[in-house]
């Protein structure tokens, strides 16, 4: 190979290695999004064992003018539980709740996660509330570590978990 | 104490001098609001930090200061605050120790005086205060808990208690910072709301029926 095709084919190398590290990069998450939570928050409640509850986790509102949509949530370091479910609502509209008995739970509307959006500051809402439905496993206490949530934001992908537990035990006798 | 104040006390052509000391000085480092259906537990550990508020001023004499930039003070013993039954509505105090500094500089000349504190000194003083307007609730049955630690930090735009000595209160900026935390237990079915979201990312929270 002479001198000047072995320069082209390495020109035309380091030009896809290049084109590979920014496609890389653009499709990479970032932390730290509007979505990220400063907050520690640990909630518990009494739920027989086999027996279905709703955790109900209102993601941090949306200060932005541009909407976010849900790519994906992921619940960390679950012990002791069967997650049933993961629905989405609008606390503000289709009823909020904390922590309670059943799933889905009585009295709100529900969607489905997928194509879940939390609104932008603009709108008349600005949260999207995560409904978890649980399942206790019986003899132990269960838990949720964190909630690990992708989203885009104009064109910004971002991935931050949330410092957000859930604890569920045994009722007192 | 990290110092993030404005004026250059620790420059080389600057010294300071303690004129007066205010020992046991209120700071608020937070509040508790259990209405009908809960208990609530306020821990401010060692180590915890809360912002406050810098006094200034160029003469030093009472009623001349203002607030100029904050300082963080931290905690060197646990305080434990004792469980609230229903029906609280209190702000939960500590005590600091602070100095009144005559900060005098040289090429160009001039001094300034600077209150801030320098020794956590512990103690507990609850103080009633006013239920804030709180509408992002979420319902929480008999039996279960809430707690919140670090994270967003509620300004209490008075909450170091120094008017009595330089004329003006200034600022704390406690809300549940490194570690410090608050407790909700609900001893009936109830409600725990925001004042501005919900419960994991509101500025403050407040236990209703």
């Amino acid at each position: 190979m002479s001198l000047r095709n072995r320069a082209l084919w390495l020109g035309i190398g380091s030009a896809a290695a290049l084109l590979v590290v920014a496609i890389l990069m653009l499709n990479r998450y970032q932390s730290g999004g509007p979505l990220s939570a400063v907050t520690e928050l640990e909630v518990g409640f009494p739920l027989p064992a086999r027996s279905p509850g709703t955790w109900g986790v209102v993601l941090p509102p949306n200060d932005s003018a541009a909407p976010i949509a849900i790519e994906s949530v992921e619940l960390v370091d679950v012990e002791g539980l069967e997650v049933i479910d993961i629905l989405a609502n609008d606390p503000d509209r289709e009823g909020a709740i904390g922590l309670g008995y059943g799933f889905p739970p009585d009295g709100l509307e529900t969607h489905p996660l997928p194509g879940s959006v939390v609104p932008a500051a603009s709108g008349a809402s600005r949260h999207l509330q995560l409904l978890i439905g649980v399942i206790r496993s019986s003899g132990s206490d269960g838990s949720i570590g964190g909630i690990r949530v992708r989203y885009t934001r104009a064109g910004e992908r971002f991935e931050d978990v949330l410092p957000w537990s859930l604890r569920v035990f045994d009722p007192p006798a | 104490m990290s110092d993030s104040t404005i004026p250059p006390a620790t420059d080389k052509f600057c010294f300071s001098s303690v004129v007066a000391t205010y020992n046991n000085r209120q700071h608020i480092v937070s509040e508790v609001y259990t209405g009908p259906s809960a208990e609530g537990r306020v821990t401010y550990t060692y180590g915890a930090d809360s912002t406050v508020g810098v006094g200034f001023s160029v003469s030093g004499t009472y009623g001349s200061f203002e607030q100029s930039g904050t300082t963080t003070t931290s905690s060197s013993a646990t305080v434990g605050f004792p469980v609230q039954g229903p029906g609280t509505v209190e702000t939960m105090r500590t005590y600091f120790g602070w100095k009144k500094y005559h900060i005098q500089c040289s090429q160009p000349s001039y001094s300034y005086y600077q209150v801030k504190p320098y020794e956590f000194q512990a103690g507990i003083l609850q103080v009633q205060g006013a239920t804030p307007t709180a509408n992002y609730c979420h319902s929480y049955p008999e039996g279960s808990y809430l707690i919140r630690s670090t994270g967003t930090a509620y300004t209490f735009s008075t909450g170091v208690k120094v008017s009595s000595v330089i004329g003006i209160d200034l600022s704390s900026r406690t809300g549940f910072a490194s570690d410090a935390s608050l407790r909700y237990d609900m001893i009936h079915n109830g409600r725990i709301c925001g004042t501005n979201t919900y419960e994991g990312s509101a500025q403050r929270i407040v236990a209703k029926g």
